[in-house]
């Protein structure tokens, strides 16, 4: 299976290439900035592409599924806060769709859902990009995470369509690993779910979804 | 008698026994004191002039912890000492409020520019991960402070490739290419103890680009511990490379130069600190000792303060040559800067001949870890930020400057210092005490004694008890990546995308007045005194 990583060169982004590497897969990461390929490469991306705005329209062709990390967007440089851009979200959905890949697995906000509840807005519409993709007849998967950690991942997670506790928190190569597991789990299809820090085996976990 | 008689008379012999003690002890010390015959303060007042030398003695400690202000002390003040401790404890720099430096007082400051380089434009290489484990503080009492320690993936700052430092790099066979510019500087075994030297070890195996020096006291198993990058160390009783006639034995140089670890060789000509021979004490010989260092057990070494291999500089060049042929790897020295006449002659025989070392190390002054004499730890050789310039500028003079690779040393344990220093000319730079600091040194400054209370500087057993390796190995990897992204924080605000670019151009000096002068001036202040100094001889 060929996946394109957008938002390659986060903290997350570089766990997912080489996650993707170790089991087998052939990547291509999207970059924002020149000085990250040498990294990226190091990390075991089969391809690394620098983002422009023109390669958009062929930059899915002939890959089967895109993982895609928000709160990157390609568009802006690194280093900048942006909220998810829900335009850019939009577009590479479309794209995407358009470009012939069939799997679609996105990184959502943390704890997108709370801004769901939240009627006066302050949040920010964080689940925006999640209800986008839903929309969309790509098979997804929206994993949304508890607040990230520079710890070495356990390979251990919990998993469910809400978790309670409000302090949930998941190491950046845990969080890569679910993402690059839940390429091919079925029981991951098409679900919206929370993930933090757990007890159970990653693929474990997904397949009791 | 009854009970009650008993406990009575107990209580009053209880009683007696407290005030009775007391004043026998009194009397007994106080006739003591009164006849002995060594303290004219403790002859006029007996008992009382006790106090003195208590205070005296736990003084350095009672200064630190309760009068010092933020920046007082010597030789590093209380907020360099905590820079440290914090780097290698929380690997956290981060401070709130403003600094507390002295900015009327004169010295270094970088140049920033306009536009800094963002994060990303960075010319770093983070992609090797460092498991290291670092303290996240819970919660803080008056008397308690609730932290635990975690496991934390950290970016390690290496230099990129085509950005690593290369020594030797067309000189021999098999070249040292480091990739991060600091490193640690010479510390023995023996003169620090087995589990320091471990923990460091251990430490900057962890973080790598970086690298150990020996120290002259030979290589130990102590210094592989962690299998780090070394530079073995050759100062002028050869430890480690001798014949038991105390002859210099290329057989068992050839056995240190095939290790894989060892990547370069440093003869020692000077250290800020030992502009004189060393001294080990018969006793401190042990069997272990002697064996890493190739001589009798049990008996005192004085040794020389020049090598007896070479006498001038022709003769020092030949040997460094013949030294990286059969070695294979690269050779440098190390040297303290004073006269510069006699630093001009061996540059221009090194331009002259062609040979010459692979690197210098350029020891300011002030360095120095350990034990030494006074007289010579104050006032022999230049400081770091005199000496380092003059070296730099004469290499570029007489077009040699890119056959050699500069290594300074002399206080610089906080990324600023090492920042100045890059800009003044170091390629790399070595840290010896900020090491120390990081594996538990409290500045107690006995060093020289064996008494070292944190188990640093010390071979007693017993006081190493305290250094657990498994933990302070952490902090020295914490504190080596913590410097080299501070170097990397530096050079972005420079505007420069790596650390390996800094240039005098990056620094400037101001004196106590405001003005401000660039590095070039020191460099021709110090060529005045240089001609004036002939012209007094002449």
């Amino acid at each position: 299976m060929k996946v394109i990583v957008i938002g390659a060169h986060s903290s997350v982004g570089e766990f997912v290439v080489s996650k993707l590497m170790e089991n087998g897969y052939t990547s291509c990461a999207v970059v924002s900035d020149e000085n990250q390929i040498d990294l990226l490469k190091k990390r075991g991306a089969t391809e690394v592409v620098l983002y422009e705005e023109r390669i958009l329209p062929t930059l899915f062709h002939g890959y089967d599924a895109a993982i895609y990390l928000t709160g990157i967007n390609p568009k802006a440089k690194t280093g900048r806060t942006v909220m998810v851009d829900h335009e850019s979200v939009i577009e590479t959905v479309k794209e995407a769709e358009k470009q012939g890949v069939k799997r679609f697995v996105m990184m959502s906000a943390i704890m997108a859902n709370e801004a769901a509840g939240d009627d006066s807005r302050e949040i920010g519409a964080k689940e925006m990009p999640d209800e986008l993709l839903r929309q969309s007849n790509l098979t997804y998967t929206i994993v949304q995470p508890g607040a990230f950690t520079d710890k070495p991942g356990k390979g251990k997670v919990s998993a469910a369509e809400t978790l309670d506790s409000n302090e949930l928190e998941i190491s950046h190569e845990d969080i890569a690993e679910v993402l690059v597991m839940s390429l091919e789990n079925e029981a991951a299809f098409n679900k919206t779910f929370e993930v933090a820090e757990g007890d159970t085996v990653i693929a474990k976990a997904l397949s009791s979804l | 008698m009854g009970l009650t008689d008993y406990l009575v008379i107990g209580l009053f012999i209880f009683i007696a026994l407290i005030i009775l003690v007391p004043v026998l002890l009194f009397i007994y010390l106080y006739i003591k004191d009164d006849n002995q015959q060594q303290h004219s303060i403790l002859r006029n007042f007996p008992v009382l002039g006790k106090v003195r030398y208590f205070t005296e003695h736990i003084g350095p400690e009672l200064r630190q912890y309760l009068f010092n202000a933020d920046n007082e002390g010597k030789p590093f003040s209380r907020k360099e000492y905590q820079d440290v401790v914090k780097a290698g404890k929380y690997k956290e720099r981060l401070i709130g409020f403003g600094s507390l430096k002295d900015f009327e007082a004169e010295g270094f400051y970088i140049r920033n520019t306009l536009f800094p380089k963002l994060t990303n434009e960075m010319k770093v290489d983070n992609a090797d991960k460092i498991k290291t484990r670092v303290y996240k503080i819970d919660g803080e009492g008056l008397f308690t402070r609730k932290e635990h320690n975690e496991e934390k993936l950290a970016d390690p700052h290496y230099l990129q490739d085509d950005d690593a430092v290369v020594l030797g790099e067309h000189t021999c066979p098999y070249p040292f290419r480091v990739k991060g510019q600091v490193g640690q500087s010479a510390m023995s075994y023996g003169a620090l103890g087995e589990k320091a030297i471990q923990a460091m070890s251990k430490g900057l195996g962890l973080a790598g680009g970086t690298w150990m020096n020996s120290g002259e006291g030979g290589l130990s198993d102590h210094h592989l511990a962690g299998n780090p990058d070394i530079m073995m160390q050759i100062g002028p009783d050869l430890f480690g490379v001798r014949k038991p006639n105390g002859e210099f034995s290329w057989e068992e140089f050839k056995k240190k130069s095939e290790m894989p670890q060892v990547k370069a060789f440093e003869i020692k000509l000077a250290q800020g600190a030992k502009t004189r021979g060393g001294h080990v004490e018969g006793e401190k010989v042990t069997e272990e000792i002697a064996a890493i260092r190739l001589v009798e057990v049990g008996k005192t070494i004085n040794s020389p303060n020049r090598f007896y291999e070479f006498s001038d500089v022709p003769s020092m060049f030949d040997w460094i040559e013949e030294l990286r042929s059969v070695g294979g790897k690269p050779v440098g020295i190390k040297i303290v800067v004073g006269d510069m006449d006699a630093l001009e002659n061996m540059i221009s025989y090194m331009k002259d001949s062609g040979k010459g070392p692979d690197f210098i190390t350029v020891d300011g002054g002030e360095g120095g870890t350990g034990a030494t004499y006074q007289e010579l730890a104050d006032t022999v050789g230049l400081p770091i930020n005199s000496a380092l310039p003059v070296v730099d500028e004469m290499l570029r003079q007489y077009g040699i400057r890119d056959r050699v690779k500069l290594i300074a040393s002399g206080k610089l344990i906080t990324p600023d210092k090492i920042a100045i220093a890059l800009a003044m000319g170091a390629d790399l730079v070595n840290i010896a005490r900020g090491m120390m600091i990081s594996v538990g040194c409290i500045m107690a400054q006995v060093c020289h004694s064996n008494t070292c209370p944190a188990g640093v500087a010390t071979t007693d057993k017993k006081l190493q008890d305290g250094l657990v390796v498994e933990e302070k190995m952490y902090r020295v990897a914490n504190y080596i990546i913590s410097l080299r992204e501070g170097l990397y924080n530096l050079a972005a605000a420079a505007g420069i995308d790596s650390p390996t670019q800094f240039e005098r151009k990056h620094i400037v000096h101001k004196d106590e007045l405001g003005r401000v002068s660039p590095v070039e001036d020191l460099i021709i202040a110090a060529r005045r005194a240089q001609l004036q100094k002939e012209r007094k001889v002449n």
